[in-house]
């Protein structure tokens, strides 16, 4: 269990003695010391002090009596724990941002102590080390990539063939066929040598032409049938895989998606899963033939003479070690190309994008300067991968050639000197036909492992993407005792002692407690990035709570079944989004088999009707991508129209009217009036004027809840901070409209 | 109470003029004179009278971390109100730049890669083992073009993937294969 593994003895002797006869509620081994070099600082929490020891000696022990809060804060590179005591703030010790988690929990549990409650420390936390090898993670609870092996990818991408088995063996089995046929020529070339040429006879030459044409036609089909199969089965295994993923995606829970932007999640089902087809198409094959043939070719060499075949074998070493070392040197080249070929890609974006703005600002000259650096820096990158791509293959060629020179050296002596009995003449030309088949694959072997690590890690990211553990619908759907059915939900809700941080250590709302009442409107109140938006996504459920519980209808939110809980609820954001298609399609997204007249009376309802029909294509005329066809306005009365066709039991209004001007306001204002009634309501819109009609108000600062009631009582209020915002609003108001009059 | 409210209590005029030029992104220069910023330290907190006023808990920051350690320094308060810019550590009196410079240097954890013993590159995740001034350490990065700043063409700062902070100051003054390995992670 985290924090209670025993220090080094001599770190326990000190803390016995510091603290003798306290229960020891949690240890700590901070990573850096008080001059933040690396070495390791023992922090204790016990029942009444807080101790910090190097290996010698304790360095400071804190009665817990003088202290009144415990925070942990983030500095560049690094954290500190500290403590505000009666004298003052005091740093108990720094740590790398490795341990940021840990220490987060142990000053909430210092905090719990000085509360005089019992300090919750949670039982696992993830490491952000591999517990195998103590690298550290891509992130706290991945697999680590130095220790997954690379045979079980494989085997899983092979595993992903297996829906797939008789096309998959089929290509197996032509694959095979093909490499056998390959081998006939040269195998020819010996006997029109040995036994037509040589012994002047053409008895036998038209058996082994056709052998020949028969070879060159059967390994055309074979290639063809294999191409074929090869481009079906990668097709059809990457499009599964692909459809997985994005499923998986839609599962997963918004904390994951929170700290990836859409354009890597992209990314990963197209990129990574093509670049998996690739190998599965072409990489993969070509393994396989090659490797099949190359053990063939080998026998095939040794049988017919094992002298020759050492010497053809000798460039081998050189071939596939000259082919790593190379490789080990060109990969960090390609890197460099492509790293600045996006560089210039997204300078040629920008440049286009932002055309107004440097055309406003005179900027055309600096940005073609900047244009002309970056593409300068990848001709130079162009440059250097190229010229060492060549004189790698030049080597090789030349290794290659070494190896032919050598055959034909040793076995013209051969000829020579044993009367053309061993080897033949046609023992040398089969030698000739069969290395040129040997050597050619071998130059690409490394470069075909590299591309096999560079799938393998595309194929790592996305595997990576299904194991993680998406939101618990199957178990949160199992029947709590006591849950309402689904139908029966009325709609109250409650929030009881709510923590959260996004990031731990960072904690974004701190013991929240608030209740709405069902079919009653609650407004929140409170700067950007006090915490509204965050109460809104754990009462959507999009995350949990750290610690305290939210309530619907008196049931923990967990035990409700989280699909049908989300049915109950509609949300009217700021920026609504829209999917491509069209207006009717949007507005009955959330209810698909809603009929027109209803769509129609929703969207009378919220007060769109007009500008719908006033379009050319009226219900059918098509949004764009992401609503981009429409004004803001317009966007936003049709998710209020979709709301109202949903219909659900809990309505959240996140800044509903904020980016609109103050006639469709009104308008949007109406819209929400109709869609509110009835529903518990909880809603944060920056114009406080618009809060007016709520029930009642919850002021929320910095995380947590600083002021509740009606709107009357908090205006009521001397110095209260609602009223304080009004009033502030008030004067900015105002100021805009003195400022608009002396424009005019 | 709010920040303004907050400002108004705490400041002088004159500190309000500095206020609202580093709330304006204004610089120093074009204000009348900058801010006297006396600080003070207690127990392992900094204090800071500007223009006299009553003494704030406050936060020294470099305004650019990347490219200006050493130049202008913000102060800012508790509710992240940046209540004062300098243009360094000479704009503040004598007795307070050490106190400047102490809590600068506690604030930015940047360790100075001396040797690069190895780098893996595995599966996208560049895998590195590095002596720094101080210490030993091995970390991990990806994304080199978010993580890593070519501050000057020689100088490198590294992010790895938890927040930790590492820099190159001159990837010329490496040894050779620290060099090599550098350049094959970078």
């Amino acid at each position: 269990m985290p924090f209670q593994s025993a220090f080094p003895a001599a770190s326990e002797r000190l803390l016995s003695e510091a603290a003798p006869g306290e229960p020891v509620h949690a240890r700590i081994t901070a990573d850096l010391d008080f001059d933040q070099r690396y070495a390791e600082l023992r922090v204790a929490l016990t029942g009444g002090h807080v101790i910090v020891m190097d290996e010698r000696k304790v360095l400071l022990s804190l009665p817990i009596a003088n202290v009144t809060k415990a925070a942990t804060d983030e500095l560049y590179g690094s954290a500190r724990l500290t403590v505000t005591t009666t004298d003052g703030e005091r740093v108990l010790a720094y740590f790398t941002r490795n341990l940021v988690a840990e220490f987060a929990a142990i000053a909430r549990a210092i905090n719990d102590v000085v509360a005089k409650r019992v300090p919750l420390l949670p039982t696992e936390l993830e490491s952000p080390f591999c517990p195998r090898c103590q690298a550290p993670l891509p992130e706290r609870g991945a697999n680590c990539p130095l220790c997954v092996p690379k045979g079980r990818i494989l085997l899983r991408i092979v595993g992903l063939v297996r829906p797939h088995r008789v096309p998959a063996f089929l290509l197996l089995a032509v694959t095979l066929l093909g490499v056998g046929v390959s081998m006939a020529p040269p195998l020819a070339y010996k006997h029109i040598t040995d036994d037509v040429i040589v012994p002047r006879n053409l008895q036998s030459l038209p058996f082994w032409i056709g052998m020949i044409f028969a070879s060159i036609v059967g390994g055309m089909l074979c290639r063809l049938v294999s191409n074929m199969l090869a481009v079906w089965l990668s097709g059809r295994v990457v499009a599964d895989l692909q459809a997985r993923l994005h499923e998986h995606l839609l599962r997963m829970k918004m904390s994951y998606h929170g700290k990836r932007d859409a354009g890597e999640m992209v990314g990963r089902v197209m990129n990574d899963t093509s670049e998996l087809q690739h190998f599965l198409k072409d990489g993969l094959p070509y393994m396989l033939v090659n490797v099949i043939s190359l053990v063939t070719i080998a026998s095939i060499l040794v049988c017919l003479n094992p002298l020759l075949a050492v010497i053809a074998f000798m460039p081998v070493p050189f071939l596939i070690g000259g082919g790593a070392w190379f490789w080990k040197r060109l990969i960090p080249l390609f890197h460099r190309r492509n790293n600045r070929r996006g560089k210039l890609y997204s300078l040629l974006n920008e440049s286009l994008r932002g055309l107004k703005v440097v055309k406003s600002l005179s900027q055309e000259q600096r940005r073609s300067a900047e244009f002309t650096k970056a593409n300068n820096q990848l001709f130079a990158a162009n440059l250097a991968t190229d010229r060492t791509n060549f004189s790698f293959f030049e080597v090789l060629a030349f290794v290659m050639q070494m190896g032919m020179i050598g055959v034909w050296y040793y076995g013209a002596k051969g000829v020579v000197g044993s009367d053309g009995k061993s080897p033949t003449l046609g023992d040398i030309s089969a030698f000739a036909g069969l290395m040129a088949m040997f050597y050619g694959p071998l130059q690409w072997f490394a470069a075909i492992l590299n591309w096999m690590t560079g799938a393998f890690a595309g194929a790592e990211r996305v595997f990576n993407v299904l194991d993680q553990k998406p939101e618990d619908y199957v178990a949160a759907a199992t029947p709590v005792p006591g849950a309402p059915e689904p139908a029966a939900f009325v709609g109250k809700v409650e929030f009881r002692g709510v923590s959260f941080s996004y990031e731990r250590g960072k904690e974004v709302l701190k013991d929240v407690t608030f209740e709405v009442p069902a079919g009653q409107m609650l407004g929140l109140v409170g700067r950007s990035g006090a915490g509204k938006s965050t109460i809104i996504n754990l009462l959507c459920r999009f995350y949990d709570a750290d610690h305290g519980e939210i309530l619907i209808d008196g049931v923990r939110l967990q035990d409700l079944p989280l699909e049908t809980y989300r049915r109950h609820i509609g949300i009217v954001m700021q920026d609504p989004f829209l999917f491509h298609g069209s207006i009717l399609d949007n507005i009955r997204y959330g209810r698909p088999e809603a009929t027109f007249a209803e769509v129609v009376e929703a969207a009378r309802a919220a007060h769109c009707q007009d500008f719908i029909l006033e379009k050319e294509d009226g219900y059918d005329t098509l949004v764009g991508e992401g609503g981009a066809e429409l004004s803001g306005g317009e966007r936003q009365r049709l998710s209020i129209a979709r709301a109202i066709l949903h219909d659900p039991k809990l309505l959240i209004l996140d800044e509903a009217t904020s980016a609109v001007d103050s006639e469709t306001e009104k308008a949007i204002q109406e819209a929400i009036a109709r869609l509110i009634r009835g529903r518990t309501t909880i809603a944060i819109a920056h114009r406080l004027a618009t809060l007016r009609n709520a029930h009642r108000l919850v002021v929320v600062d910095d995380g947590a809840i600083v002021e509740q009631g009606t709107h009357d009582e908090l205006m009521a209020k001397d110095g209260g901070h609602f009223a304080k915002l009004v009033r502030l609003q008030g004067e900015i108001n105002k100021l805009k409209a003195e400022q608009i009059v002396e424009i005019a | 109470m709010n920040d303004n409210a907050e400002r108004s209590a705490t400041l002088t005029p004159p500190a309000e003029a500095a206020l609202a030029a580093c709330a304006s992104g204004d610089t120093l220069a074009r204000m009348d004179r900058p801010p006297i910023v006396v600080l003070s330290r207690r127990l392992d907190r900094v204090f800071a009278a500007i223009d006299a006023a009553e003494p704030v808990p406050v936060r020294l920051v470099w305004a650019r971390p990347i490219t200006g350690r050493g130049g202008d320094i913000a102060l800012l308060s508790d509710k992240k109100a940046c209540l004062a810019m300098l243009s360094g550590i000479e704009a503040f009196p004598i007795e307070s730049r050490a106190i400047a410079q102490g809590e600068l240097d506690r604030r930015y954890c940047i360790a100075r890669i001396s040797r690069v013993h190895t780098t893996r590159v595995d599966f996208g995740n560049r895998y590195w083992d590095v002596d720094t001034d101080r210490g030993r350490r091995r970390f991990l990065l990806r994304e080199p073009s978010k993580n890593v700043s070519r501050v000057a063409p020689d100088q490198v700062l590294i992010r790895d993937t938890l927040g930790n902070r590492y820099v190159i100051e001159s990837l010329a003054a490496l040894d050779q294969a620290s060099r090599a390995e550098a350049d094959r992670a970078l």
